[in-house]
């Protein structure tokens, strides 16, 4: 009796063994080479509100047009976690859409400078260069003393969205200032409703209106500074200001205190069901809620109001974007720059606005935007130029700190001139840190291309730089 | 002889009621959650979002929740290989810890304290420690990614404990079953296999069902060495459900896919709950 | 003699894959740990740079971190008493035959089964400003005016209070109860009959006897309390206020969020030793208490 039970467990124990060592292979995605002859070709890619069908496009557009390559494409939300060993590893994909540490990477050496792709003729463009048919921030985004390693390709601006059958029956405008803003807010108080909703939980959301009353405030030349976080700046009068406005809405319950307890879906739901009427977010809104939006729905976009008084420009437009880039222990590192140069043609552009209902950052992809997208558009047209946040990223310890903050502004558990201090300090500290903690990351400036611009602009207002 | 008191007095009573009244208040708190749980996991979506009160009943059993966990969050395969896993390593470690728990319990020699110290310092490591250097090991053994590294590490992880446990159970087994069987001819191997492990099976029961526990609900190692969607477990699908974007507005699956995933769990509990008690108090509860 | 020779093979074969096992994935990761952490590294690259003590010397400067030594004190600390005293509470009130006693039991224990990433999950929901139950049983019993967000920063640490309790409360009425058990009921039947009340039952016989069990349920919180990292991420959305930090938040942040390898190794090296040493402590301490052992 006893034995059996014994060869029972000892079988079940062998039978289990070889089902686990079956399967010990490892992740089933073809690595590059060459396979039936064919250059195999492998693009990772990002599986999130874009979802994968589109680069799937894409990819079967360049197999058609370059019979000799077979692209390998997959996507995962987490595409980023699966990609660190294999760059540890030194076998990287061919073309990388992920959200991985890129500066990190670039200071490693790991991505390709795409200088000289950039120079090759834009697909479906003739007498364009591929750098020619993009928007600045595309390649200036991800630049280091004068060579690019990234390209931004989807991106978003970001600005209050509303319902226009809600403004209509209420007889609300878009204001203009930000003292209009408040004025508004107060009326569509007094009718019951939340004037602005807010995606409480991540704190972050509120880094967009932010950076743009900096910019409102001070001028560029103050919102550079705080992205290379220059001594002083993270205190000074722009800033301390601009968060005494962000704040503003809280104190005045304008953002009602329950939103801090909400995560993005959950307020972007109150919104969506009206009980708000404003929300800053980016252009991903519509695509991330299609499931909930109603089809009477009036989708409406106001870019973040003007400050009277303030040194800069009341049109410039926050924007952020993603980015793809070759990384350079690739197998067929010009196969995969080659790839991109295809995904970025007009025609795919102008196909990814209208499906994604989201931004593409080529020239002239979104001329006939989607309903939704249309004043979006618009913002970003007549905007003198597009600015975009990076400081986070350069610097990720200070990132912290600074999403730290916000949350504490938001929670009115600081006060403006409290996160000004303490947001100079982690400047002070980071400074201090990139010596004796970092290798890399010279004082980088990729936007000395669009400073000079705006430099230039100021001699000629009437010259609309981007578009 | 006058009058006997017939019962004890009021206040005893009243005492009585209140210590009764006390346990059936704990008991709905902790079973208030489970049933909601149980409630949100047979409601429409929707319902979760527009019902401002808590208290409603569904309006009718959706079990398309379960349905939609199953298949479209790919619950089927998570789940086997949730079993597959905590299967195996409950396999492994019982086997391992089991020997050495004999070895220490009842052999006297040198070496057994400093050696006995030696796995319970592992109680102490913070899961955290290990993770970075265990992702780059496993990467190099080329088992990131694989049931059988997930296994190992979990097996690694759950030696300490066991161990513990076990020894004290086997230190409490009387030697003149030994020494009688030594006189019988019995082999060394023999005396563990054929009397000193059965007697050890409350011992053996009580540490499976804790060891059951941890690796079925185990998280973040699961996160960090698993990204092979095929290969997932049930806790990763779940944290997949709840943080993909499809299904964020889509509650009733995710929390029908919390029952699913402890369902298994209870009933493993349920079964074996009873050898707890007598395990618990030869193993852990010495020394 | 053979037998001795028999039994030294024995006790070789049955230590080593116990022991393999252990120091190959144990062990062996434990001391690289310390190694990574005496490097400055971003883990994407195989480039690691020496730097020597570098990253301690910052880890005893980091005032987050010694913040959330604080916090995770403070998870001991709260919940622990708390739910030491409730699992005692009811184990001396199940152990003496009470009608339904199995049933409480097993019930008490269900939280236990679950994992702590659903009961963190489950209990957001409870705590959701608009329809938790929490904020619900409130507004029914008319205090509708305290509803609030319970997950927003400053009141994260003390949310975290009851999903412990609650959790807990089921094992370690286990492991009392099983104590309890174990005396012997003629001790209770002549205190009874001496008259004694419930409470110096509970002083004189009770309490001496479950010692050992305070023994080890202290040092079981110890080390669940120091390692307190579910609740806190979950409810937090994974981006934790720098002040509701725990050791093994913050240094996951550092390493995964910051890119930092080396420093939060460093920072999990630090967390290990202050683990071990207050275990031990622990353990001394409660053992010293047991002149009460008859």
């Amino acid at each position: 009796m006893r034995a059996s039970v014994t060869y029972r467990i000892l079988g079940l124990a062998l039978g289990l063994a070889g089902l686990v060592l079956l399967p010990a292979c490892e992740g089933t995605q073809n690595q590059s080479g060459t396979a039936n002859g064919k250059k195999l070709v492998e693009v990772s890619v990002f599986q999130g509100g874009y979802d994968i069908d589109f680069w799937e496009a894409c990819a079967r557009q360049y197999e058609e047009t370059h019979p000799e390559v077979k692209v390998n494409l997959w996507g995962d939300p987490r595409n980023a976690e699966k990609l660190r060993p294999r760059f540890i590893a030194g076998n990287p994909p061919d073309l990388v859409y992920a959200s991985l540490p890129i500066w990190i990477l670039i200071a490693a050496d790991q991505c390709l400078p795409l200088d000289e792709e950039l120079a090759k003729p834009a697909v479906g463009q003739p007498g364009k260069t591929w750098k020619e048919s993009l928007i600045p921030s595309a390649y200036t985004d991800f630049s280091q003393d004068g060579h690019t390693y990234a390209l931004t390709v989807p991106y978003a601006v970001f600005g209050f969205w509303y319902d226009h059958r809600l403004f209509r029956a209420h007889g609300w405008q878009p204001p203009e200032t930000w003292d209009d803003l408040l004025a508004l807010c107060e009326q569509i108080k007094q009718a019951g409703i939340d004037p602005i909703a807010f995606q409480g939980r991540y704190p972050g959301y509120i880094q967009s209106l932010f950076e743009t009353l900096v910019e409102r405030t001070g001028g560029i030349e103050a919102w550079l500074a705080t992205q290379n976080i220059e001594p002083g700046v993270w205190k000074s009068e722009p800033v301390v200001r601009a968060w005494e406005m962000v704040q503003e809405l809280r104190r005045r319950e304008y953002i009602p205190k329950a939103y801090m307890g909400l995560s993005h879906m959950e307020s972007q739901m109150e919104w969506v069901q009206g009980k708000a009427a404003m929300i800053p977010c980016g252009t991903w809104l519509t695509t991330e809620m299609k499931s909930s939006l109603p089809k009477e729905f009036e989708v409406g976009f106001m870019p973040y109001p003007g400050v009277s008084g303030g040194k800069g420009d009341p049109t410039a437009i926050n924007a952020g974007g993603e980015y793809w880039f070759v990384p350079t222990k690739a197998r067929h590192p010009d196969i995969g720059a080659d790839i991109l140069r295809q995904v970025m043609s007009l025609d795919n552009a102008r196909r990814f606005v209208q499906d994604k209902k989201a931004l593409f950052a080529v020239r002239n992809c979104d001329d006939n935007p989607p309903a939704a997208l249309k004043e979006a558009v618009a913002a970003a047209h007549s905007a003198r130029f597009m600015f975009s946040s990076h400081v986070s990223q350069w610097y990720p310890t200070f990132g912290s700190a600074y999403n730290e903050v916000c949350g504490s502004v938001m929670s009115l558990d600081m006060t403006p001139q409290e996160a000004g201090d303490y947001l100079e300090r982690a400047a002070a500290a980071q400074r201090r840190d990139r010596r004796t903690r970092r290798h890399e990351m010279p004082n980088p400036d990729p936007f000395a291309a669009a400073y000079a611009a705006v430099e230039a602009l100021k001699d000629d207002p009437v010259v609309i730089v981007g578009w | 002889m006058g009058p006997v008191k017939s019962g004890p007095p009021l206040s005893q009573h009243i005492k009585g009621f209140l210590l009764y009244l006390s346990l059936v208040v704990y008991l709905a708190v902790v079973v208030y959650p489970m049933v909601w749980l149980l409630l949100s996991s047979v409601r429409k979506s929707e319902e979760l979002f527009t019902s401002e009160s808590p208290w409603t009943l569904p309006k009718h059993l959706y079990l398309q929740n379960f349905g939609k966990a199953w298949r479209e969050g790919r619950f089927s395969g998570y789940f086997l290989n949730s079993v597959l896993v905590t299967a195996g390593s409950l396999i492994l470690v019982t086997a391992a810890a089991t020997m050495a728990a004999y070895v220490l319990g009842r052999f006297r020699f040198r070496l057994n304290r400093p050696i006995l110290f030696y796995f319970l310092a592992g109680m102490t490591f913070p899961a955290q420690l290990a993770l970075i250097p265990l992702f780059f090991l496993m990467l190099r053994l080329h088992l990131l990614n694989t049931y059988l590294g997930l296994i190992l590490i979990y097996t690694g992880a759950s030696l300490p404990f066991t161990i513990f446990v076990l020894t004290g159970f086997f230190s409490t087994l009387p030697s003149e079953l030994h020494d009688a069987a030594a006189i019988d001819g019995c082999s060394e191997f023999a005396v563990f296999w054929r009397i000193m492990l059965p007697l050890a099976r409350p011992g053996l029961i009580t540490v499976t069902i804790f060891n059951f526990l941890g690796i079925w609900n185990e998280y973040l190692y699961a996160l960090v060495f698993i990204t092979d969607e095929n290969l997932r477990t049930l806790p990763l699908g779940l944290a997949n459900l709840a943080i993909n974007k499809q299904y964020d507005t889509d509650l009733g699956a995710l929390f029908a896919g919390v029952v699913i995933v402890m369902v298994p769990a209870l009933i493993v509990y349920n079964l074996l709950q009873r050898y707890l008690t007598q395990g618990l108090q030869t193993g852990a509860l010495k020394g | 003699m053979l037998r001795a020779r028999q039994q030294r093979l024995l006790g070789f074969l049955f230590l080593l894959p116990a022991l393999v096992l252990y120091t190959l994935f144990v062990v062996y990761p434990a001391i690289q740990a310390f190694s990574i952490s005496l490097s400055l590294w971003s883990g994407y690259t195989p480039e690691k740079e020496f730097v020597g003590l570098e990253n301690y010397r910052l880890v005893l400067q980091d005032s987050v971190f010694w913040g959330a030594i604080k916090n995770n004190l403070v998870l001991i600390a709260i919940p622990g008493v708390l739910t030491l005293a409730l699992a005692l509470y009811f184990a001396s009130t199940l152990a003496h035959n009470i009608k339904g006693a199995q049933i409480f039991r097993v019930a008490y224990f269900f939280p236990n089964v679950m994992s702590v990433v659903v009961v963190a999950i489950m209990w957001s929901f409870i705590y959701h400003p608009k329809w938790g139950i929490f904020n619900g049983i409130l507004r029914l019993v008319g205090l509708g005016h305290f509803t609030r967000a319970w997950l927003a920063q400053d009141t994260l640490i003390p949310a975290i209070f009851a999903p412990s309790i609650w959790m807990g409360v089921g094992f370690y009425l286990v492991l009392y109860l099983a104590a309890i058990q174990q005396i012997p009921q003629e001790l209770f039947d002549a205190a009874k009959v001496d008259g004694a009340s419930g409470w110096r039952i509970f002083r004189h016989i009770t309490w001496p006897m479950v010692w050992p069990v305070n023994r080890i349920a202290a040092v079981f919180l110890v080390l669940g309390g120091l390692k307190a990292f579910d609740f806190i991420w979950v409810f937090s959305y994974g981006y934790p206020a720098l002040r509701n930090h725990t050791m093994a938040t913050w240094m996951y942040q550092k390493t995964i969020t910051e890119y930092d390898m080396g420093y939060g190794t460093a920072l999990s090296v630090v967390m290990f030793v202050l683990v071990f040493v207050a275990s031990i402590i622990t353990f001394r301490v409660a053992s010293q208490k047991r002149e009460w052992d008859q």
